[in-house]
């Protein structure tokens, strides 16, 4: 049961471009930068001998002149009065909420430097995705504004707020109407303390609306059901899931629970071999896409006709009226039928979702849905998710913004992340009073005449309801960094809130006191209610029981309404893991994140599939403009993208924001949003694409760190598993691939006596959302190096998830040397995604040919990286066959090319004290988070105990909201960790080469028909 | 600049000359006292006992005469029985809480200080405590046994900090550069003279000719290959210069042992810790439980030192050192101490990882802190130091369950205890991460 699937990472490597073979053969890609550095100074590598005895005697004079400097003096500057609560070299978590996130706060000496994901959510589970774990650093951010401004320039509260209370007055006096927009307030506090300021000034009206909207799912609940919600998707119970392009694991509303949810139904056991299945319908290569069973490329334009062939394939088969369609509908090949055929086998136990935002396709959605049964299993509309909806529509806004009294911005920008932002702009030049809270001089902001910056979550109360009646608290941790306030109390200040005594007005009781009339269940007293929530961070009423509802809509009916008019080139409008909207463009490390999927930084770009590019004759690293009438991009970098649906081009949105960045950092896509039956559409038909002149390398990780073909990946399917356990993990004779052979060792045996730490990666749970590289970075100091660094393969992150793709054909797997030419396209791909860090080998390969002993193994078992020994030979990283080590060619954190938040005073404040912040010129890896398995020890000592299973966890564990990793000592036979490595899944990676690595990968297996047929259909 | 090192010589000698006799004479007549007092038939408490409990457990917060952290004791006997005192004594918090109104009263007239649990007293302690306290009540308060009163150099003006051994070296130099003036001098007016000399009686020069060192050395020298001269020149002073840069690096940069800078507050720990025994941990409250052991803050300073002045040594003044820190705490400025002992980033250092479970003492690292005007690194803090300890210190299995595993393992092989390097204590992550 050999593996003969080939897996790549990148184009270049599967077609062997000499530039890419040249590449792979060198560790690092380029030479030493010596040339460069020597010439900022004026001198050159082509020097004489009279040169070089000034270089040599710079060198001895400099060294002994170092020598002979005295140390700094340093100061230890303790509290006046030492809060209570601190104790210095001990940190303190505290309860808070991200975005709709139930979050953990770790703070040293006052200062928060790492979130990770509130356990005791019931939401999440502890998870915490790569956004939330990036935003730490946004509170250290020197671009937020420091004071509040009066047409730009720096004021002063008092003389804002009376500036700003007057022209509210007026603007109500006036009779020409007050507007807050917002995107969703999800958090009841707000939205009562803006109920009191609309009924303070009776004209304002609340105007909600979001960049990426879901406006088709509300509208279509309404239609269908009566209820304007976005029901809660229990993929925990779907034993099928078909998405037609929803990729719920990346970017579709609540990724977190749905992630936990959808893991928990994809890992087959020995004794249980079953599996969810999932197939996916999409354009673009999504994160969700890679992860599914079954894939099909799908145009946005073909998923009205997709649906509606999948409504009469189910009603042919549960013997309903199917709906009279225009056209005999042919797109996905046989996808839908095989859909249809396993959704009808799962009635009560599947869920199909589509991530349109059209109201009427969410609405056949909805009818599919009822058709099998799923309502109140797997869709629950009274356990809703909450986002909560405004006054207006934000279309109706854009129209009278012109004739408006007053608006104001609450921490939105809609100037950059709605189509409508030029003409909203135009329009409100004549609106006498704006103001903005956002905490960015951004493209909103910048209009606005007042800009009173709200704080960071991590310096704010507040409560959050995430969905219907599961609270999540928000609490300060640290003093406001800059003088800014709260947008609640700004509100309350503005419209005099009854709330307000003594000229001050306190958001913590007010909140209490809300909660007191609101939440509190009065099982305990109120204050010990209170405290306990706050110190759980989140609090949860009784559930309800979920309903079946009664259905307003007939299938047959919308019809008419669907778009069924298949375009030519569609241009799909997606976010991106991560980035998202766009709303935290500041923050690097989210830039510097690889996308999941084609592993790029630093960019957007147009995806598009190889077929299309060899027809406009493209080739990676053209530059085109992309134009649909209206509406044209000029020099958009493009990417050939594997899976890439034929006829269909990506572009991400939330890309060059262009004023409270630092740097431009893409192209701004929004401007193609369109409409469609009423609410944005995220596809644009009909785009003319054009080469123009110019070249651009995007900054991608992909293909670096090449494995040369090797077998890294092992897959296989459900049958096979179900068959034997073992499946993967023998070779060609037939003997277990775990088994020792007859082996010889160089080195002596060690027998480690106290623990030995070792990491186990489930690669089916694992769907590569990247939070933990992020969780890693931030955890051990890791700094971002940027776009030009990234280009010359330079990353520095510890972790990284390799992301694999292999191909297949007419059923068969296709092998790269024999059957390439036999490809059609590249549309059949499938990936997998695979963790990649430091594998702390036993028979470590860089250890022995370090000239200097700094890397050594511990008697824990960890490959210890001793970097003030290091003297940047980066022989090991030449000899890592993992291709795990990491060279520091800069001091990042101190070198003023590299100006991210490493480089200044405030943006230190995020670094952990607890890890060295790497030098230039010396080699680092992933320690296995050593820095927290010394202090597990340590606390299990100082308690005079054992160390509990599943006490330390390292941070990539620790952020995974899918519990892919697990982290143990070996030598503890009951831990999870030993159970995991007993998993007849598990493997090593190149174990042939016997290096014993200490981390262990789960076989990935896919639940796909064996020897059944992918449809290759051709179009 | 001798006069400088002198003074402070003088001063230390002087003033621990004056304290000497005073504290002795203050000795031999308590001890008459206690002898006398002892030899009573009717004491049946053993006041030698209850003196030297009183000395190592009150008076870091009591004493008898003046009012310091809690109230002057003298006449304690008076105010309160008995049975109450001990009951206070062992647990005063307890009686607060229980509503005692006494306690209460007590416990609020002194500021709301709560005084520490004595729980491991008997009541034969605290009576013997309470009959020494009674017998010194009695006494005239002859010499004040106040903290404040404490020897040290609170008291003088902070002497010519430690630039006596720099000023040496700059007398040493200076008086080089005037002796090797000197004597070049004194060569050029010899061989001018010479000179001279050899001018008037030419016939001289040939008897000059015949020295050895014309004959045998200037033709040797001669007849040497210059390039070669000079490169075995040039290596011989290579090497010298290396051997003493290595000896050097090795010993000197980044190495601060001895190095004792002058806080911004003249802080002795001769006083507190020595004189006084006051915990460490009182002040470097998280050395338990943290990395750091922390300085303490301003707050945990004005504990004692907004009643204790030290004013009987200064004319009813403040001490000015004293002052400072109330100061710091009424204007609300932290103390910019200066940090003696800096370990570099790459080296992570945990106190309680030493001090709680290793049971180290502090003066193992720090030195005889307790003995220290002006505190100084002691150890060099260089990796050898740590290993080597590493390497002799033994790990105690016995007494945490967290080696019960290793212990079990020991045992079986039939040894008592392994040393820290055994069990892992020279991995480089231990400490490099």
């Amino acid at each position: 049961m050999e593996n003969k699937t080939q897996y790549w990472k990148g184009i270049e490597e599967l077609n062997r471009e000499p530039e890419f073979v040249q590449l792979s053969k060198n560790e690092f890609a380029e030479g030493l930068p010596l040339d460069e550095v020597l010439n900022e100074s004026d001198l050159n590598l082509s020097s004489n001998r009279r040169d070089f005895l000034k270089f040599f005697g710079f060198s001895v004079s400099a060294v002994a002149l170092a020598a002979c400097n005295k140390a700094p003096v340093k100061n230890v500057i303790p509290y006046v009065v030492q809060p209570e609560e601190v104790v210095p070299g001990v940190p303190n978590y505290y309860a808070s909420t991200f975005k709709g996130t139930p979050v953990v706060v770790k703070t040293r000496e006052g200062r928060p430097i790492k979130l990770e994901g509130n356990t005791k959510s019931s939401i999440t589970g502890g998870g915490l995705d790569a956004a939330g774990q990036a935003s730490v650093v946004t509170l250290y951010d020197s671009k937020r504004l420091p004071l509040p401004l009066k047409k730009g320039e720096r004021s002063n509260w008092a003389l804002v707020d009376k500036e700003i209370t007057a022209a509210l007055q007026s603007a109500e006096s006036s009779g020409k109407g007050i507007r807050i927009v917002s995107g969703p307030v999800m958090g009841p506090v707000t939205q009562s303390i803006i109920n009191d300021f609309k009924a303070a000034y009776p004209s304002a009206r609340q105007v909600v609306y979001q960049g990426i909207s879901y406006d088709g799912i509300y509208q279509s609940n309404e239609m269908c059901f009566g209820k304007a919600v976005i029901p809660t998707y229990r993929f925990a119970n779907a034993e099928v899931v078909v998405s037609f392009g929803a990729d719920f694991l990346g970017t579709w509303l609540n990724t977190l629970q749905y992630t936990r949810d959808y893991t928990s139904k994809r890992v087959p056991t020995k004794e249980n071999p079953v599996m969810s299945r999932h197939i996916q319908f999409e354009g673009n290569m999504s994160l969700t896409g890679a992860n599914a069973d079954y894939r099909f490329p799908l145009r946005p334009s073909q998923e009205g006709q997709a649906l509606m062939s999948l409504y009469n394939a189910l009603a042919k088969q549960m013997g309903l009226t199917q709906l009279a369609t225009p056209t005999k509908l042919e797109v996905a090949g046989n996808g839908i039928e095989e859909s249809a055929k396993v959704l009808a086998g799962a009635k009560g136990k599947s869920l199909v979702v589509s991530g349109s935002n059209d109201p009427y396709i969410q609405s056949l959605v909805n009818q599919i849905n009822l058709m099998l049964d799923n309502y109140g299993k797997t869709i629950d509309l009274d356990n809703y998710y909450m986002l909560r909806g405004g006054d207006v529509s934000f279309s109706d806004f854009v129209k009278e913004a012109g004739s408006l009294g007053a608006v104001i911005f609450y921490n939105c920008n809609p100037v950059f992340d709605t189509p409508e932002g030029a003409a909203l702009k135009a329009s409100l030049e004549n609106v006498k009073l704006k103001v903005s809270t956002g905490y960015y001089q951004d493209e909103t902001a910048s209009i606005c005449d007042f800009v009173a910056p709200d704080v960071h979550f991590l310096e704010s109360w507040n409560l959050t309801e995430i969905s219907r009646g599961k609270y999540s608290f928000t609490q300060p941790t640290i003093a406001p960094v800059f003088e800014t306030r709260q947008a609640e109390t700004s509100f309350a200040i503005w419209s005099n809130n009854a709330a307000i005594a003594n000229n001050e007005f306190n958001y913590y009781e007010y909140i209490r006191n809300w909660a007191k009339n609101n939440i509190y269940d009065g099982v305990l007293g109120f204050d010990a209610w209170w405290n306990q929530s706050l110190h759980d961070g989140v609090f949860d009423k009784p559930e309800l029981t979920p309903q079946v509802p009664s259905n307003n809509v007939l299938a047959s009916d919308l019809v008419a309404k669907i778009n069924t008019k298949v375009g030519n080139n569609d241009l799909i409008l997606y976010t991106k893991v991560g980035m998202g909207d766009g709303s935290d463009g500041n923050n690097p490390w989210l830039h510097e994140l690889p996308d999941p999927v084609s592993k790029i930084t630093w960019d957007n770009y147009l995806a598009l599939s190889l077929h299309d590019a060899n027809e406009l004759g493209i080739e990676q690293g053209d530059l085109v403009s992309v134009s649909n009438g209206k509406t044209t991009l000029d020099k958009v970098p493009v990417l050939i993208q594997p899976g890439q649906a034929r006829g269909s081009f990506g572009i991400a949105l939330g890309y060059g924001r262009s004023m409270g960045v630092k740097d431009v950092i893409g192209l701004d896509a929004f401007p193609f949003v369109g409409k469609m039956n009423g609410t944005s559409s995220y596809y644009v038909s009909d785009v003319t694409i054009a080469k123009v002149d110019g070249h651009y390398e995007l900054a991608q990780t992909q293909t670096h760190h090449s494995i040369e073909g090797r077998d890294i990946v092992r897959e296989a399917t459900l049958a096979e598993f179900a068959k034997d356990s073992k499946v993967e993990n023998h070779d060609e004779l037939g003997r277990m691939r775990n088994e020792e052979g007859k082996l010889y060792n160089l080195w002596r045996e060690f027998d480690y006596k106290g623990h030995k730490w070792g990491l186990a990666i489930d690669m089916n749970a694992c769907t590569g959302c990247s939070a933990c590289v992020v969780a890693c970075s931030l955890e051990n100091n890791v700094p971002v190096v940027g776009r030009e660094e990234v280009r010359r393969r330079r990353e520095m992150h510890w972790m990284r998830i390799d992301r694999y793709y292999a191909f297949r054909q007419e059923g068969e797997y296709l092998t790269r040397e024999k059957d390439y030419d036999k490809m059609e396209d590249h549309q059949y791909v499938k990936a997998v995604h695979m963790p990649m860090m430091c594998q702390h080998c036993e028979n470590a390969p860089c250890e022995t040919v370090c000239p200097v002993l700094a890397t050594t193994h511990s008697t824990e078992g960890l490959n210890q990286m001793t970097y003030n020994r290091c003297i940047g030979t980066k022989y090991c990283a030449n000899n890592c066959p993992y291709k795990v080590r990491r060279f520091n060619w800069f001091r990042y954190n101190d070198n003023d090319d590299f100006n991210y938040y490493m480089n200044n005073d405030l943006g230190k404040m995020v670094i952990n004290p607890d890890v060295t912040v790497r030098t230039r010129g010396v080699m680092e890896k992933c320690s296995m988070c050593v820095q927290r398995i010394q202090s597990g020890k340590l606390n299990a000592k100082l308690e005079g105990r054992k160390i509990k299973d599943g006490e330390i966890k390292t941070a990539c564990q620790q952020t995974c909201p899918a519990g892919a990793i697990v982290f143990g000592d070996m030598n503890d036979p009951e831990s999870q960790i030993s159970k995991e490595f007993m998993n007849d899944r598990a493997y090593k990676v190149l174990e042939e080469i016997d290096v014993k690595p200490s981390v262990r990968y789960m076989t990935k297996i896919r639940n796909v028909e064996e020897k059944k047929s992918v449809s290759t259909a051709q179009h | 600049m001798p006069l400088g090192i002198d003074s402070k010589m003088n001063n230390r000698f002087s003033s621990a000359m004056l304290k000497k006799p005073v504290q002795s004479l203050w000795r031999s007549v308590l001890a008459l006292g206690v002898l006398a007092t002892s030899l009573m038939p009717l004491q049946a408490q053993d006041v030698a006992n209850g003196k030297s409990l009183f000395e190592s457990n009150c008076t870091s917060c009591h004493a008898i005469q003046e009012k310091t952290i809690g109230p002057a004791l003298k006449n304690v006997d008076q105010r309160h029985d008995e049975a109450w005192l001990i009951k206070w004594i062992r647990n005063s918090t307890a009686m607060i809480k229980s509503g005692d109104p006494a306690a209460v009263k007590l416990f609020n007239d002194n500021n709301k200080v709560a005084m520490s649990t004595f729980e491991n007293f008997s009541d034969k302690d605290i009576k013997d405590i309470l009959a020494y306290v009674k017998e010194e009540s009695s006494k005239a308060p002859v010499v004040s046994a106040g903290p404040g009163e404490a020897p040290g150099t609170s008291g003088s003006p902070a002497p010519a900090p430690a630039a006596g051994s720099n000023m040496n070296t700059t007398v040493l130099a200076v008086l080089a550069v005037i002796l090797i003036l000197a004597s070049i001098l004194l060569i050029r007016i010899n061989s001018f003279l010479k000179e001279l000399i050899l001018k008037k009686f030419p016939e001289r020069r040939e008897e000059e000719k015949e020295t050895w060192y014309n004959s045998k050395f200037t033709p040797w020298v001669r007849g040497l290959n210059p390039t070669i001269a000079g490169l075995v020149i040039t290596t011989v002073f290579m090497l010298m210069f290396g051997g003493w840069f290595f000896v050097y690096a090795n010993t000197e940069i980044g190495v601060q042992q001895g190095y004792a800078p002058t806080q911004p507050i003249n802080f002795s720990h001769k006083i507190h810790a020595g004189d006084h025994e006051i915990d460490c941990k009182y002040c470097h409250s998280s050395v338990e439980v943290s990395k750091q052991a922390s300085v303490p803050a301003v707050s945990t300073c004005m504990n004692c030192h907004s009643y204790i002045d030290a004013s009987k040594k200064y004319n009813g003044q403040v001490s000015p050192e004293i002052q400072k820190i109330r100061t710091a705490y009424e204007t609300n400025t932290p103390v910019k101490w200066i940090r003696i002992h800096n370990l570099p980033d790459l080296a992570y250092f945990n106190h309680s990882q030493h001090v709680s479970v290793g049971k180290v003492e502090c003066q193992t690292c720090h030195g005889p802190i307790e003995t220290m005007d002006k505190v100084e690194q002691v150890a060099s803090l260089q990796m050898g130091w740590c290993v080597n300890c590493h390497r002799e210190s033994k790990v105690d299995v016995e007494n945490n369950d967290y080696y019960e595993q290793l212990h079990a393992d020991l045992e079986k092989r039939g040894k008592r205890s392994i040393t820290v390097a055994h069990n892992g204590g020279l991995d480089c992550g231990k400490c490099h991460y």
